[in-house]
């Protein structure tokens, strides 16, 4: 099993920047969540994972899976790479699949695709793959229209892991799906984690990440602003996006007559701030944010954020107050 | 006793599936007072779309009644209908696509007025638009914008203008904030809070989401099955579950207090039951009874809708 | 006090030359149609020749100083007869389409906001229409009704309203779904009010396609009328039976049709251009793409 690192990954598309510095690690069988809101960069993250990217999107940086350099990679590389080493499944499982063929099909295309063997030894790949996503061999013979969300995001799942990638990216996966087959089908991911495939989950929900991962990244306008163990980032967040976040999501049992608010926007694509891209909606914000980007500083073990005046664990009370 | 803003009973619609007829609606009841809200929770094919349509009249029930500003708003022609509906507004799940794209957003929250009060001029029409998008967080330049010049939750804002422009009691809301990024889920969300003790409004909140239940209403019901199973107080429906559906859906909100690391069932996705109680397939407390009879939906006199329920050992 | 006037001036006034650079489609294909629209008026009061003259001494000549565009079979100066076709070609075309649309577009958008046993009815109706092989049922009304021009673009009008009722009728049914209709059935908006301020506005770019598109196939089915001795008759110098008359002369006398053809041609392309300038302008997001 591989690991994957990101270093530095700049995406420009036209005269925007949606991914201004993207920087991360997953390490063999580790699961690491990426949190983001829309304009975060996030999903654009995972495209250039896969060399998916938009012709018209100029890439630099490096992304490293094991030992193998993907960023401008050849395509007899990532015919390799893709579906074989580095799965992903996507936010609406049925848009992904295709309508006019069996699941069962389409399974035998993936495997029939990286594995050069008969015909029989690939069904039992197939039937296995359905079986580890606790779906019964009878779906092999069903069309997408004839299956539910919960049913079809499992599918999907089998797809990406017939041939057993090393790593699984997950975008938005259960986005889509109600909350209880969302609970069940995160259970599965934990499961199939547990036997050795990497999984980089990517999500706006915190507390779904929260479920699953040990460490998690939070990405705004394009950056990864912070990063950390997740049980750590969910006690006390140095990053004042991240801290805000946390207190912006309403969550059970914790209620909030008013929640804390950042006026403001996210900063567009378009604009190339001097200084810290929160800066503007930031309420510890000061000259030196607006002039100079934010150091990157490394606070505890495994933690990273790029931030002129973090929140230290000790004020994060007081600090908190303000939202 | 203070006279209700709105009133349902009995409310049922059926359509004709693949398999016969489905329930999408069986029964539903329930009274709002000024100033008290009810959320309706459930996840897909649980009727709370269905049972926010049927109340707006968007769809025509098969049976019940509604009773809005003194008159049964089912029952009423399309003259008189027309002219209830000033009574309640309602705000949709997507704002990009609740705003006609090619009209100003000024013009569309005034339109319900035009419709209305058609003796009002072009300036006072959009003197009472701006003033309230004002209220709402939008200021003069955005109301001349066209929607997809706004982002979505300035466009949230400008649907919840719309909807009370005419000044209503009562507002329906159908996943008003799904669709949007945490951090502008929260101000649309203060900004209904704050709306809602303002000006006394009863808000009909149809989500998913129960976490913005606690915030938003007082009574909750949750639906399954075109059902209701379950209903009460947000608070104590939520700490004190009693339907095994509420404790399913309770323990699978991620981060919730009553989460648990392992959900109650790892059943594949099965459909509801035909007969009997259609919660039986995914139920761990099913007995032989619920095959063969379907429990009643809740009332408030009996709010839950289980023979089995939490808190009662069963036989 | 003119001070004062200066600042008044509208922000948002257009100037028409920055508008027409960003909308180069719409500045060229109008401009084409406009030139040739503007010529065919004028022609009369031209220098050019008398297009009904004939003179076979002066038969088939290829183009040269005397003849622009040559002569055809009856010694009648080709110049002179694209440039009084243009005219009536073009009004042909415009003719057609209009028509077409002003019958086929409200019972579409009807049908398809309607639904029901309305929606049956109408599509039923058009179906009839859509039945007949494509120029057969103008060949019969032109029957019924007479040879000569106009009846021959009534009859094609007739005959073509259906597609427009199924473009109006998918882009109706397509709109009724969205939110915004559903919101302004809720607060009460009548049905007509919601057709003519949403669904008929929000429905236009499909059929303002196929509408350019079109502009060019009415020419030419008018003409093919006209070949048959259904719709313009000779000596009327009209681009489609112009070619017609050229068909058994062009493989040696090239000009004969390429001119006319030429003509088409031109008209049909500004047609387009036009179409696909309207629609980029219409949609509302595409001030944005290129501000």
């Amino acid at each position: 099993m591989s690991g994957l690192t990101i270093a530095g990954l700049q995406v420009a598309i036209g005269l925007a920047q949606p991914l201004r510095d993207c920087s991360l690690s997953v390490a063999p069988g580790e699961v690491v969540g990426l949190v983001g809101e829309s304009g975060s960069g996030k999903s654009l993250t995972a495209l250039a994972c896969l060399g998916l990217l938009p012709a018209q999107a100029r890439a630099r940086g490096q992304i490293q899976l094991g030992d193998t350099a993907l960023l401008g990679a050849t395509e007899s590389v990532w015919r390799g790479v893709r579906g074989r080493r580095l799965a992903m499944i996507f936010q609406n499982p049925m848009s992904a699949l295709n309508p006019f063929f069996s699941i069962g099909r389409q399974l035998l295309e993936v495997v029939g695709a990286h594995f050069a063997e008969p015909r029989a030894a690939l069904q039992l790949r197939v039937r296995k793959a359905l079986e580890r996503v606790q779906l019964d061999a009878g779906f092999a013979d069903k069309y997408p229209h004839q299956m539910s969300g919960g049913q079809l995001q499992r599918a999907m799942i089998a797809m990406a892991l017939a041939c057993e990638p090393e790593l699984l990216i997950a975008d938005e996966p259960t986005t889509a799906l109600d909350v209880t087959v969302q609970a069940r089908i995160m259970r599965l991911l934990r499961e199939l984690t547990g036997q050795g495939m990497g999984l980089l989950l990517i999500s706006h929900d915190l507390a779904l990440v929260a479920q699953v991962a040990a460490r998690v990244y939070v990405m705004y306008a394009g950056r990864t602003v912070e990063t950390g163990p997740m049980r750590e980032l969910m006690g006390s967040a140095s990053h004042p996006y991240t801290a805000n976040l946390l207190k912006a999501q309403p969550r059970l049992g914790q209620f909030q007559r008013r929640l804390p608010v950042i006026e403001g926007q996210v900063l567009p694509a378009t604009s190339s701030p001097g200084g810290c891209v929160f800066q503007s909606r930031c309420w510890r914000a000061t000259e030196l944010c607006r002039l100079q980007p934010p150091p990157a500083l490394s606070l505890r073990p495994l933690s990273r954020v790029e931030c002129h005046h973090p929140i230290l664990p000790t004020l994060l009370a007081k600090e908190l107050e303000h939202g | 006793m203070v006279e209700a803003v709105v009133s349902v009973q009995g409310l049922r619609k059926s359509y004709a599936g693949k398999h016969g007829r489905v329930q999408a609606l069986q029964g539903l009841d329930f009274t709002l007072r000024p100033g008290k809200s009810l959320a309706i929770v459930g996840e897909s094919g649980s009727g709370k779309t269905t049972a926010a349509m049927c109340v707006a009249k968007l769809v025509m029930p098969d049976a019940g009644a509604v009773h809005l500003a003194g008159s049964d708003f089912l029952q009423a022609d399309a003259r008189s209908s027309a002219r209830l509906r000033r009574h309640f507004g309602v705000v949709l799940q997507n704002p990009l696509t609740s705003l006609d794209p090619r009209v100003r957003i000024w013009r569309s929250v005034c339109e319900p007025l035009q419709v209305h009060e058609p003796g009002l001029t072009k300036a006072q029409l959009r003197e009472r638009a701006l003033a309230l998008l004002a209220r709402v967080g939008l200021d003069a330049n955005q109301a001349e914008r066209l929607p997809h010049q706004l982002s979505g939750g300035q466009l949230q804002r400008a649907v919840i203008a719309r909807a009370l422009i005419l000044r209503p009691q009562f507002v329906i809301l159908d996943e008003p904030t799904s669709a949007l990024d945490v951090s502008v889920q929260a101000q649309v969300l203060n900004l209904l809070c704050d709306l809602r003790d303002e000006f006394q409004l009863s808000y009909l909140f149809i989500t998913h989401n129960l976490a913005l239940v606690e915030i938003i209403a007082h009574e909750v019901l949750v639906m399954y099955a075109g059902a209701v199973v379950e209903r009460g107080p947000v608070h104590r429906v939520f700490a004190q579950p009693r339907h095994p559906y509420t404790a399913e859906l309770l323990a699978a909100v991620p981060g919730g207090p009553l989460s648990v690391s392992e959900p109650a069932t790892a059943a594949a996705e099965s459909g509801f039951a035909a007969t009997g109680c259609a919660y039986r397939p995914r139920c761990p407390r099913a007995q032989a009874l619920c095959a063969d009879v379907q429990p009643a939906p809740a009332s408030e006199a009996a709010p839950v809708s289980c023979f089995f329920p939490l808190g009662e050992s069963p036989r | 006090m003119s001070a004062s006037l200066t600042t008044q001036l509208p922000a948002q006034a257009p100037r028409l030359g920055p508008w027409l650079r960003r909308h180069a489609t719409i500045a060229w294909g109008g401009g084409l149609l406009l030139a040739m629209l503007l010529l065919g008026l004028a022609a009369p009061w031209l220098p050019v020749a008398d297009p009904t003259h004939i003179d076979l001494a002066l038969k088939l000549l290829p183009p040269g100083t005397a003849h622009w565009c040559g002569t055809d079979a009856l010694g009648r100066d080709l110049f002179a007869q694209v440039l009084h076709g243009a005219r009536i070609s073009l009004l042909i075309g415009l003719g057609v389409v209009v028509v077409a649309l002003a019958i086929g577009v409200p019972i579409g958008l009807v049908a398809g906001y309607a639904g029901g046993w309305v929606d049956g009815l109408l599509m039923r109706l058009s179906d009839l229409f859509l039945a007949f092989p494509p120029l057969l049922l103008p060949i019969m009304l032109v029957a019924m009704m007479g040879p000569g021009l106009e009846n021959a673009m009534l009859a094609v009008a007739v005959s073509w309203f259906p597609w427009y009722a199924r473009i109006a009728r998918a882009a109706a049914m397509a709109v009724k779904a969205e939110n915004y209709i559903v919101s302004a059935r809720a607060f009460g908006a009548s049905h007509a009010r919601i057709l003519f301020r949403h669904v008929l506005p929000n429905s236009t770019t499909p059929i303002i396609v196929q509408a350019s598109l079109d502009f060019g196939y009415a020419i030419l089915t008018t003409a093919s009328l006209g070949f048959i001795g259904l719709g313009a008759t000779p000596p009327t110098p009209e681009w489609g039976l112009m070619i017609s008359n050229s068909r058994s002369v062009f493989l040696e006398y090239w000009w004969t049709a390429a001119f006319p053809g030429l003509a088409i041609f031109l008209a049909v392309m500004g047609a387009n251009l036009l179409g696909d300038g309207l629609r980029d302008w219409l949609d509302p997001k595409f001030e944005e793409r290129t501000a």
